[in-house]
C-alpha cells in the first residue's frame, strides 16, 4: 500500500504529525493504529457532558416542571436546569476538529465518522439534542473495533437513541401502563432492522417490526424513579412493556420483561443479511459506490469467522488488495473536509465559525434530518452549492489563518505518493501563499478519497 | 424506496444551482395555467409557506375575547391582565389580534389577510419531531424517514407550459427542509456565511479540474456562475427588530428572489422560536418578541414582493398550538389546534374562518388545549386548488394521501 492511499482513503490527508508516521509499511502502520484504537480508544477529555450528566439535567427539569404545577416549587424560570444544545454542539465539534488535528490514528476518527452515520442520531429531535456526543464517545467509539452485538447494543439502547426513535414514548398494550389503550412505539424497531442491521431488503415484514416494538415496549431514557430518587439514563419500565413471548423473523422470544429485547439484539446482530449489508456499508464507505464482490465475501467470510469482531472485519478490509488500487472517488462530506484541513493546516479552526460554515456546505454537523443519516454515494456531495462554498471557506481560512507555512511542503505531505503533477504545478504557480493554501484544500487529492 | 436522499438531484442544486444550465437566471417555467381553462387565474402567481417552528400560540395571536371563558384563562395574572389591556386590536366578532401585529391589521382590514382559528394537523401527540412532520409530509400519520413533503409533490402535479422545462422552487434554509423534499428540483439558498472567493482563484481552481475533475468543475463553473448574480439578493429590509437578523435576511432574499420575473414561483422559510415554555406573556416576553418579528417579517414580505401581490399568496401554519392554561412558569405548554394565516393580494381577506369549539373546559381537547375543527390539509388543498390549479384528483391522491375527512376549504381566495 502506498503512502497516498493510507493518507486520503484511510485517513485525514497528512500534517505535520504524519512525518515518519508511515514509515516503509504504510499498511502495518494502519493495522497497528487500528489495534491501538481497539485498546485504547479516543474517548474525549473530562471536560465534555457526561450521558449520566446529561439525563440528570433532563430529569430534574421534568421533575421541577412537575413540582411548579403541582404548586411545591417556586415558578422561577432561572431556576431550570437546562443544557442548551448550541454550546455542546460546538464543544463536540472543537472535540472532532482537535483530534483531527492532534490524533496520531486519523484511521480512528474515520470509523467514528462512519459509525456514527450508521446510527444516526440528531439534534433534530430537541429532547436528546444535548446528548449527540456523549452518545458518539460512549456508546459508539468504546465499541466499534469490538463485537457488532455489543455495538448494535450499546447504540440501541443509549438514551440519545431511545429518545431519537421515540421508544420512551412506546406504551404496550397490555401493559400496566397501557391498559388496553397504549400503543406500542415502531420508530426503533424499524430503523434498527431497515438501517442498523439487516438492511431494507434484508427478508423482514411487517410483523417482525410490531413484534420487534412490543420487545422492545418499556426502554425508556431519562426518566425520574421516584422510589429511588435517582435520575437514570436507560432503565427498563416494566409497567410499559407489552407482555407475552413474541415471533420475530421465525424465532420466538418466550423470556419477558428486560431480557428480550437484548435476545432479539443477539440474533439480529448476527443475521446473513446484517452481515451483508453493514459489511457492504463499511466497504461502500472507503472504497466507492460498487465495492467488488471479492471484498465483500472476504469481510462477510471474516464476520462469520471471527462472530463479527469489527476489529478483524476492518483490518481484513485494509488488506484487501483492492483497497490499495482501487481508485480515490468518493468526495468527502463537508465534516470529514474540515477535519481534514485541519490536520493538514496543523491548525484547529474556531468551532463557532465553523458550525455555521458546515451549514453552509450543507451538512450541519451532528444534525441530519433523517435516522438514514449523511447520504453515502460517491458523488452526492458535489453540489455547485456546496463546492463554491467549500472554495470560499478555504479562501476565509487561509485568510484568517497565522503561519500556515509553504503550500508546497504541506501538499507534499499532506498526499504523499498520491500528489499529482497537475496539483503540484498549481499551487506552485499560485499568486500568494493564501491562494496556494486555497487550491492546495480544494485539489481532488484532498476533496476525493 | 423509503430514501429522504433519493432525489440527490434536489440537492445537488444548490444556492448557486439555480442556474440549471446555460440559459436564462432562474429557468423558472412552471406556468401557473395562464393558459388553462380550469380555474384560470390569468396571472403569475406566487405562493409562499412560512412555517412557524416549535409551536405557536394561537391564543396568544389571535385571542378571542368574546369567548365567555377566555378571560379566566388567559388574564389569569396580573400581569397578563396589564399587558392585554388597550393592547388587543379587534377584528370583528369574538376575535382580536395581539396589538404587535400592526401590519398584519392593516392588511386585515384592507381584505388581504385571513385568518383560520382552530386549525390543526392530523397529529395529536404534541411532539416537535412529529408534527412538524405531518404537517410538512402532508401523510395523515407520523412516518419516521417520509421520503417527500406535500409542496414538492403539489409541485410535481402543477400544470406547466408543455414547452418549458420544470424549474426549481426555493428553500431559504441550510438544508431543504421536508415539506419541500421530493422529486421536484428545489434549491436551497441561505445567507452567505462568508466572502466569496476571488476570480482568479475560481480560474485557477477551474484549470486544475478541468484536467483531473470534470464533474468538480462543472460543480465549480455553475456555483460561480449563480454566486454572482445571487450576491444582490443580501440584505435586510426595512428596521430588525431585536434578534430577528436571520429572518430578516431570510425573507430579504425571498422578496428578491421572488419578486422578480423571472424567479422562483413557489417558496418555503421557517420563523424558529415559539416553543414558549417560559415566560410567555403576552406584549412583553416570548409572544411579545414573536409577534414583533411576525409582524416585521409580515410588513417585509408586503413591500418586498408589491410588483406581484397582486398575486401572491403567503401561507403561515405552525406544528401545533398550545395549552389554553397558563403553566406554573408563566409559558404554555405543547397543545393542539392553533391558527393559520394567509396573507396576499389574492386572498379573500378580511375574515377569520373558524368552527369555534369554545374555551369552555367541557369543549377543550383532552380537557387543555384548543380543539381542532378544522384540518390544515383542507386549507392547503383549498390553496393549491384555487390559486395555483393542482387538480382535485392529484391532491387527494398524491399530495395528500388517505386525507379524505379534509375536503378542500373553497373560497379561500378572490375570484
Amino acid at each position: 500500500m502506498d503512502s497516498g492511499i493510507a493518507l486520503r482513503r484511510f485517513g485525514l490527508c497528512g500534517g505535520a504529525r504524519d512525518a515518519g508516521r508511515l514509515g516503509s509499511d504504510p499498511l502495518g502502520a494502519l493495522v497497528a493504529e487500528l489495534r491501538g484504537a481497539a485498546r485504547e480508544p479516543a474517548l474525549g477529555g473530562p471536560e465534555l457532558l457526561t450521558t449520566q450528566a446529561a439525563s440528570e439535567v433532563f430529569a430534574a427539569r421534568r421533575e421541577r416542571g412537575r413540582a411548579v404545577q403541582a404548586g411545591t416549587a417556586e415558578r422561577d424560570p432561572a431556576a431550570f436546569l437546562r443544557i442548551a444544545t448550541g454550546p455542546v454542539r460546538q464543544q463536540e465539534l472543537e472535540r472532532l476538529v482537535g483530534n483531527a488535528v492532534a490524533t496520531p490514528r486519523p484511521l480512528e476518527e474515520r470509523l467514528a465518522l462512519f459509525w456514527a452515520n450508521h446510527f444516526t442520531v440528531s439534534t433534530a429531535r430537541a429532547a436528546m439534542a444535548s446528548m449527540v456526543g456523549t452518545y458518539e464517545r460512549e456508546a459508539l467509539r468504546p465499541r466499534m473495533l469490538g463485537r457488532f452485538e455489543a455495538l448494535l447494543k450499546a447504540a440501541s439502547f443509549h438514551p440519545a437513541m431511545l429518545r431519537y426513535l421515540d421508544n420512551h414514548a412506546s406504551v404496550g398494550r397490555n401493559s400496566a401502563r397501557g391498559r388496553g389503550r397504549g400503543a406500542v412505539n415502531e420508530n426503533l424497531a424499524r430503523e434498527i432492522l431497515e438501517l442498523h442491521t439487516l438492511g431494507v431488503d434484508g427478508g423482514y415484514a411487517q410483523a417482525d417490526v410490531t413484534a420487534f416494538a412490543a420487545a422492545l415496549s418499556g426502554w425508556t431514557a431519562g426518566v425520574w424513579m421516584a422510589d429511588s430518587g435517582e435520575s437514570l439514563g436507560t432503565v427498563f419500565d416494566a409497567a410499559r412493556h407489552e407482555p407475552g413471548p413474541k415471533e420475530i423473523l421465525g424465532r420466538t422470544y418466550a423470556q419477558d420483561g428486560p431480557d428480550q429485547a437484548p435476545a432479539v439484539l443477539r440474533d439480529i446482530a448476527r443475521h446473513p443479511s446484517t452481515i451483508r449489508h453493514v459489511t457492504r456499508g463499511l466497504a461502500t464507505h472507503f472504497l466507492g459506490d460498487a465495492p467488488p464482490p471479492a471484498v465483500l465475501a472476504d469481510l462477510a467470510e471474516t464476520w462469520r469467522r471471527t462472530d463479527g469482531d469489527l476489529l478483524a472485519v476492518t483490518e481484513a478490509l485494509l488488506r484487501r488488495p483492492e483497497s490499495a488500487s482501487l481508485p480515490r472517488v468518493k468526495l468527502r462530506p463537508p465534516v470529514e473536509f474540515a477535519m481534514a484541513a485541519c490536520r493538514v493546516l496543523g491548525h484547529a479552526v474556531p468551532p463557532g465559525p465553523l458550525l455555521r460554515d458546515l451549514g453552509a456546505m450543507g451538512q450541519p454537523v451532528f444534525s441530519a434530518n433523517s435516522p438514514k443519516g449523511w447520504p453515502e454515494e460517491n458523488d452526492a456531495w458535489v453540489a455547485p452549492d456546496g463546492i463554491k462554498t467549500r472554495l470560499d471557506w478555504s479562501q476565509n481560512v487561509a485568510a484568517r489563518m497565522q503561519g500556515l507555512g509553504d503550500p508546497r511542503a504541506l501538499a507534499e505531505q499532506a498526499f504523499g505518493s498520491d500528489l499529482s503533477d497537475a496539483t503540484r504545478r498549481a499551487i506552485a504557480g499560485a499568486e500568494s501563499p493564501k491562494q496556494g493554501i486555497a487550491l492546495l484544500l480544494m485539489s481532488p487529492e484532498m476533496q476525493r478519497r | 424506496m423509503n430514501d429522504p436522499f433519493h432525489d440527490l438531484a434536489a440537492r445537488r442544486i444548490g444556492r448557486r444551482g439555480l442556474l440549471a444550465a446555460a440559459g436564462p437566471l432562474f429557468a423558472w417555467n412552471f406556468v401557473p395555467h395562464a393558459a388553462s381553462a380550469a380555474g384560470g387565474r390569468g396571472e403569475d402567481q406566487r405562493l409562499l409557506v412560512i412555517v412557524l417552528r416549535g409551536g405557536m400560540d394561537g391564543l396568544a395571536a389571535v385571542p378571542v375575547p368574546g369567548d365567555p371563558a377566555f378571560a379566566a384563562l388567559r388574564e389569569a395574572t396580573p400581569r397578563l391582565r396589564q399587558e392585554m389591556q388597550g393592547n388587543l386590536l379587534p377584528l370583528g366578532g369574538i376575535y382580536a389580534l395581539n396589538g404587535h401585529l400592526t401590519r398584519l391589521h392593516a392588511l386585515y382590514g384592507r381584505g388581504e389577510a385571513l385568518i383560520v382559528h382552530a386549525a390543526a394537523t392530523p397529529s395529536r401527540n404534541r411532539s416537535h419531531f412529529e408534527a412538524q412532520d405531518v404537517l410538512e409530509s402532508g401523510l395523515p400519520t407520523n412516518v419516521s424517514n417520509a421520503p417527500s413533503g406535500w409542496l414538492n409533490r403539489a409541485l410535481a402535479a402543477m400544470p406547466r407550459g408543455a414547452a418549458l422545462r420544470p424549474a426549481p422552487a426555493l428553500a431559504v434554509a441550510p438544508t431543504i427542509p421536508l415539506i419541500m423534499r421530493g422529486r421536484s428540483p428545489v434549491t436551497s439558498w441561505q445567507p452567505q456565511a462568508f466572502e466569496a472567493a476571488d476570480a482568479d482563484t475560481i480560474r485557477r481552481l477551474q484549470d486544475l479540474y478541468g484536467t483531473a475533475d470534470p464533474a468538480m468543475a462543472e460543480a465549480l463553473r455553475r456555483g460561480a456562475e449563480v454566486d454572482g448574480i445571487l450576491g444582490t439578493a443580501r440584505g435586510r429590509p426595512g428596521q430588525v427588530p431585536p434578534g430577528g437578523a436571520v429572518v430578516a435576511e431570510s425573507v430579504g432574499a425571498v422578496v428578491r428572489l421572488m419578486a422578480r420575473p423571472d424567479g422562483p414561483r413557489v417558496g418555503v422559510m421557517n420563523i424558529d422560536g415559539w416553543d414558549t415554555h417560559v415566560d410567555q406573556g403576552f406584549g412583553t416576553g416570548a409572544a411579545g418578541r414573536q409577534m414583533t418579528l411576525l409582524d416585521y417579517t409580515v410588513g417585509a414580505l408586503e413591500e418586498g414582493l408589491a410588483p406581484v401581490w397582486g398575486s401572491t399568496v403567503v401561507m403561515i401554519v405552525t406544528e401545533f398550538g398550545r395549552t389554553v392554561r397558563i403553566n406554573g412558569s408563566a409559558g404554555t405548554d405543547h397543545g393542539t389546534a392553533t391558527i393559520a394565516l394567509l396573507l396576499g393580494g389574492a386572498v379573500k381577506g378580511g375574515r377569520v374562518i373558524a368552527d369555534w369549539p369554545g374555551l369552555a373546559p367541557g369543549q377543550l381537547y383532552e380537557g387543555r388545549d384548543l380543539a381542532p375543527t378544522t384540518d390544515l390539509r383542507g386549507v392547503f388543498k383549498g390553496v393549491l386548488a384555487e390559486h395555483v390549479g393542482v387538480p382535485l384528483r392529484a391532491l387527494e391522491a398524491e399530495v395528500f394521501p388517505d386525507s379524505g375527512g379534509a375536503r378542500p376549504v373553497q373560497g379561500l381566495l378572490r375570484a
